[in-house]
């Protein structure tokens, strides 16, 4: 028992070193190199996590995979074979659009965008915090990934990298409801950032002017400004608009394009030079 | 009931409880998921206060933030406060009915939760709702067999 009194002696000031140390992290050192290290360790041990969990359904699919005849494979090549053809003059088309966007740019002495290299990752988990809409991927600092890269799919727009660890990354959700995104109406070129709301399936942009040029089904596409998201990439499409009570203001609730709690795989763009710059940070594009 | 498994078994279950905790939360849904890990760690605190206390509270917080990818600390900090009211009433805890054991097991958790939530509003992570609660009422459900199971675990090891 003399162990338990000597711990319940040291308990007070154990209890407030942990405290004033907690407070301490939060607070004093959030942005500090040491804390960023650490925190850097958390999409690896998630990544970690999620290895230990596949390995039965690996080795499910080892055998699984040991049991499919060779015709089936056969089959199967053959169906992804014709598939790469399709998608390879699918690509070839897209190449001379570039192109010929590219000679329309320089007709008119625009700058062009350069294009941004491309990694294909997979999603492994997501934050268990429920207020977070925060997904793990297995693309790391190892892959060329840096925070501030942008997450797309097939569909559109799906968030973009705040902490990448060694082998794996973190990437917060355009629906998270710290998350903003300067986009544009594809049909009118009229601004606006658009926020996350906490909700898989809703996006709001808060205080336009009731008499913008808005209505249900319009495309919202990146801007570009704030230089974090590359313009052009679509992102929501909107649901309904609604005036305020002294119609000054208009809050426009929008539907994102990309099935946010569906997709497995994304895509990160990222370039060499692409590493963080603290001066993005305060801008509408940015976490708040 | 405070038989020596030394620290083997406290490290399994932990380690055990991180992985099914991320594997329900992450994989399938982050509202029904019981809150495992802080589960596995009370359950520890007030069994062997000797061996756990404030420090494994505080280093058990880390770990779920790095989990949840949210700021350090938060988490740690409602740990802690409910660590310290196990610790410091561990006796009375272990003599109430499985009833009110879960009801305390359910104040704590929420008080953590709660904390860990008002934390991350002041770090400027906006908080939605209140629907971390349902995790919390889904573990003190699960409180009494885990406990259970765990104290059994650690008889038959001893």
């Amino acid at each position: 028992m003399s162990a338990l009194f000597s711990n319940d002696r040291w308990l007070g000031a154990k209890v407030t070193v942990a405290v004033l140390t907690s407070l301490a992290l939060l607070f004093v050192f959030k942005d500090s190199k040491a804390i960023g290290y650490v925190e850097s360790l958390g999409p690896d041990i998630t990544d970690l996590v999620d290895l230990v969990l596949d390995v039965p359904s690996a080795i499910g699919d080892r055998g699984l995979q040991f049991m499919e005849s060779k015709a089936e494979l056969r089959e199967r090549i053959t169906e992804l074979e014709s598939e790469n053809i399709v998608l390879s003059a699918r690509g070839q088309r897209l190449e001379a659009l570039l192109a010929e966007n590219r000679r329309y740019r320089a007709l008119l002495n625009s700058s062009t965008a350069s294009d941004p290299d491309l990694t294909v990752a997979r999603i492994v988990s997501v934050s268990p915090d429920v207020q977070r809409h925060l997904v793990t991927v297995d693309r790391g600092d190892a892959d060329g990934i840096h925070e501030g890269d942008v997450v797309i799919n097939a569909s559109g727009v799906m968030g973009q990298v705040v902490n990448s660890g060694r082998f794996a990354s973190q990437v917060l959700l355009i629906s998270d409801a710290s998350h903003g995104l300067p986009v544009l109406n594809n049909r009118t070129g009229l601004r606006g950032v658009v926020e996350g709301t906490g909700r898989l399936d809703r996006l709001v942009i808060r205080n336009l002017a009731s008499t913008a040029d808005i209505v249900e089904g319009d495309l919202l596409v990146t801007s570009g400004l704030g230089g974090r998201f590359l313009s052009g990439y679509p992102v929501a499409t909107v649901m309904e608009t609604e005036v305020s009570g002294d119609a000054a203001y208009l809050t426009v609730w929008a539907d994102p394009l990309a099935d946010l709690d569906l997709e497995s795989l994304v895509l990160i763009l990222h370039s060499e030079q692409d590493t963080p710059q603290p001066a993005q940070v305060d801008s509408a594009a940015d976490v708040q | 009931m405070n038989e020596d498994s030394g620290y083997g078994l406290p490290i399994v279950s932990l380690l055990l409880a991180t992985i099914i905790f991320q594997w329900v939360a992450g994989g399938f849904s982050s509202y029904w998921a019981p809150r495992l890990v802080e589960l596995t760690v009370l359950h520890w605190i007030l069994w062997h206060p000797e061996r756990f206390g404030i420090v494994w509270a505080f280093g058990i917080g880390i770990l779920i933030n790095l989990l949840e990818g949210v700021p350090l600390g938060s988490a740690s900090l409602g740990l802690v406060v409910a660590a310290y009211f196990v610790i410091s009433y561990r006796e009375t805890a272990r003599q109430l009915d499985p009833v009110l054991q879960s009801l305390m097991v359910f104040v704590l958790l929420a008080i953590a939760a709660a904390t860990e939530s008002v934390l991350q509003a002041l770090a400027g992570i906006p908080t939605t709702d209140l629907s971390y609660l349902l995790g919390v009422g889904i573990s003190t459900l699960m409180w009494k067999p885990l406990s259970e199971l765990l104290l059994l675990l650690t008889r038959r090891l001893a």
